[in-house]
């Protein structure tokens, strides 16, 4: 059998400040460049710190594989994310990757709903990359706090989509949050949504398009002790079939079937 | 000339001393993707129980300094399922495998090890008794001489495989329940499982994992380990597995100078499954720095202060 090598010392190209506490961090590396999904996430382990015992895990923003580059998107949250923050190019950062299962792309022109929240608007990057690629039609609608916190937005036009704003404060785009504004998308065609979020934004989409009746894939988030399988400490509650069991968020995730997800609630 | 690592741990013939320590290295098929499980002394799978079993609610694990707190709760499949399922592939590799086990009542265990002793490929049984006696008031078996040693002896009269009894840190005095499992017929001991700690998130006012306390590992446990190693050698004539945050080369000597014939490696494999292979070749690089040619000729070995 062929064994996987997950182990990557990947230069830092840049790393830069977009949007209040945000940070774009752009990688060279080519087997991750050339292999990682939109959707899979890459492990980090930050500055070899030997206080900080797990590694970080972030989503897979877009690759440039001709380049061998490969961005993420972080926010500022804690102690990881922080010191990540004094990156300098030509530092070398010691990760795993690609880990995890991502979106599933169509082949054909598709017309599609792209729903982001926060930092989880970066991964949709990758999605709307491979799927202007097809042709698809792109509907994108994107939540932030307030207009410090907008970033992104340029992206998806250059793609093509058709890009719509909200913040929850009203400092930018339309006022409030995206479930409140998502039935403006929904009266358009719409075959297949792609969602990467808070939970909180998750939980409250759910039920509008799960109404809507389209082909929805989730991308979700869990507190990680390996990233690789091993520890069980990512586990959420998945339907298969008539029963429910636990899976792995960074195995059998961390993109979900919107069906096959089982919301606290609901168990 | 090239130190020899092959070690013997109660018959367990292991090509070097580090093992997997339980739990973190799940059982075997995702680290099988990565390397040859071979280069395990003995790959020890996760706990496994009679029944199939949830584990507890998330979030199951939070970082502290230096450390890692989790309460996965023995997430298990069940053992008939640990049979068809995992054992198959584990069989391929030339690893001795040693299965531990688990109960939330005395008489799990052996009715667990009654039905791994009919099984080929398996090397030994490993008793962790750090887990919860929900029959009575919730406190580990393992922190009860007497409880302790029941559950070997029990288990000890299922099965001819040599059996490991791993011990909890969690107790007053370890050379206590050492004493006792080794009374009742155990062939080696495994220490330290994690220690009990919890976390709170001061701005939620939440504690950090969700079934509120949990159990402590990583480096920051290496010293309670030690001392806890070095205490159990000089209590009993069982060889020892040393676990405890093991990280490096130097952690794993460190714990073969305080009485270790084995040592298991946890939270690092789950920062770096490949770790394992520095640390192997650490320990063999220092022996032959040393001109020593194996490691049992350190075990034990510190150097104490003298005594006027
Ligand atoms: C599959 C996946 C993809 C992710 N993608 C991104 C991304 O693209 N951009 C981004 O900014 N963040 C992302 N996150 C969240 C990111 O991993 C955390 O924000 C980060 O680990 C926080 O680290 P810290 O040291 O700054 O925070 P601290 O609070 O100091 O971290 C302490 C511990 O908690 C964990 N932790 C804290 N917050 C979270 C969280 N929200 N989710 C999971 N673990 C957490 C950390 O990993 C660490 O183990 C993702 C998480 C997952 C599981
Ligand atoms: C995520 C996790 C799961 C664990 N599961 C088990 C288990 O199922 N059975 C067991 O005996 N010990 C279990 N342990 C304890 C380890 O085997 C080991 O004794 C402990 O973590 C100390 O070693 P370390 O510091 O190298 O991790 C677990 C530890 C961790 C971190
Ligand atoms: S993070 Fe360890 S199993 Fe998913």
């Amino acid at each position: 059998m062929n064994k996987v090598d997950l182990r990557h010392s990947a230069p830092v190209v840049s790393n830069t400040r977009i949007c209040t506490d945000h940070y774009r961090l752009v990688l060279q590396e080519d087997r991750l460049a050339s292999a990682t999904l939109p959707g899979q996430f890459v492990n980090i382990r930050v500055h070899n710190r030997e206080d900080l015992i797990l590694r970080r895990p972030f989503s897979v923003a877009l690759v440039k594989p001709e380049q061998s580059l490969f961005e993420i998107v972080y926010r500022v949250v804690g102690k990881g994310t922080s010191a990540m923050t004094d990156l300098q190019p030509d530092d070398v950062v010691n990760l795993l990757g690609p880990l995890g299962k991502g979106f599933r792309i169509p082949k054909k022109a598709t017309n599609c709903l792209l729903l982001g929240g926060g930092c989880g608007v970066a991964p949709l990057w990758g999605v709307a990359d491979k799927l202007y690629r097809t042709n698809s039609k792109m509907i994108v609608v994107l939540g932030f706090q307030s207009s410090a916190m907008v970033f992104g937005e340029d992206k998806f036009q250059a793609y093509g989509a058709d890009t719509l704003i909200t913040t929850d404060d009203g400092s930018y785009g339309l006022k409030g949050f995206v479930s409140e504004h998502l039935g403006k998308a929904m009266d358009r065609q719409i075959d297949r949504a792609y969602v990467c979020g808070p939970t909180p934004m998750i939980k409250a989409v759910t039920p509008i398009l799960k109404q809507a009746n389209v082909a929805c894939e989730i991308s979700l988030e869990a507190y990680m002790g390996c990233g690789f399988g091993v520890c069980l400490s990512c586990v959420v509650s998945v339907r298969n079939g008539e029963a429910i069991e636990k899976q792995r968020v960074c195995v059998e995730g961390p993109v979900f079937r919107l069906e096959d997800i089982v919301l606290d609630h609901e168990t | 000339m090239k130190p020899d690592l092959t070690t013997n741990l109660c018959g367990i013939k292991m090509s070097n001393p580090v093992v997997t320590a339980s739990g973190t290295s799940g059982y075997g098929q995702e680290f099988s993707q990565f390397y040859d499980l071979g280069v395990f002394g003995a790959f020890t799978v996760k706990s496994i129980t009679i029944e199939k079993r949830e584990g507890n609610p998330t979030p199951r694990i939070a970082e502290c300094t230096g450390g890692l707190l989790n309460s996965i709760g023995i997430q298990s499949q069940g053992v008939r399922h640990f049979i068809q399922k995992d054992l198959p592939l584990l069989r391929q590799y030339n690893v001795p495998v040693i299965v531990s086990i688990a109960g939330l009542s005395v008489d799990e265990y052996p009715r667990v090890a009654t039905i791994l002793d009919q099984e080929e490929g398996i090397s030994a049984i490993e008793v962790n008794i750090s887990c919860p006696n929900l029959e009575a008031d919730g406190c580990s078996f393992g922190g009860d001489p007497e409880i302790s040693g029941q559950i070997i002896g029990a288990v000890k009269s299922t099965t001819s495989l040599p059996v490991i009894a791993k011990l909890t840190p969690n107790v007053t005095d370890i050379t206590a329940i050492a004493k006792s499992v080794e009374t009742c017929g155990a062939d080696a001991v495994a220490l330290i499982n994690t220690l009990g700690g919890m976390a709170i998130d001061i701005q939620t006012r939440k504690p950090k994992l969700a079934n509120i306390i949990g159990g402590l590992s990583g480096p920051v446990i290496k010293p309670i380990g030690i001392k806890m190693v070095w205490q159990v050698y000089n209590a009993v004539q069982i060889p020892i597995i040393g676990i405890g945050g093991i990280m490096t080369w130097e952690d794993a000597i460190e714990y073969i100078l305080a009485g270790a014939t084995a040592v298991g490696v946890g939270t690092a494999l789950l920062q770096d499954p490949w770790v394992v292979f520095d640390i192997i070749e650490g320990i063999s690089e220092y022996l032959e720095k040393n001109g020593l040619n194996r490691s049992d000729d350190i075990r034990g070995k510190i150097k104490l202060p003298e005594t006027p």
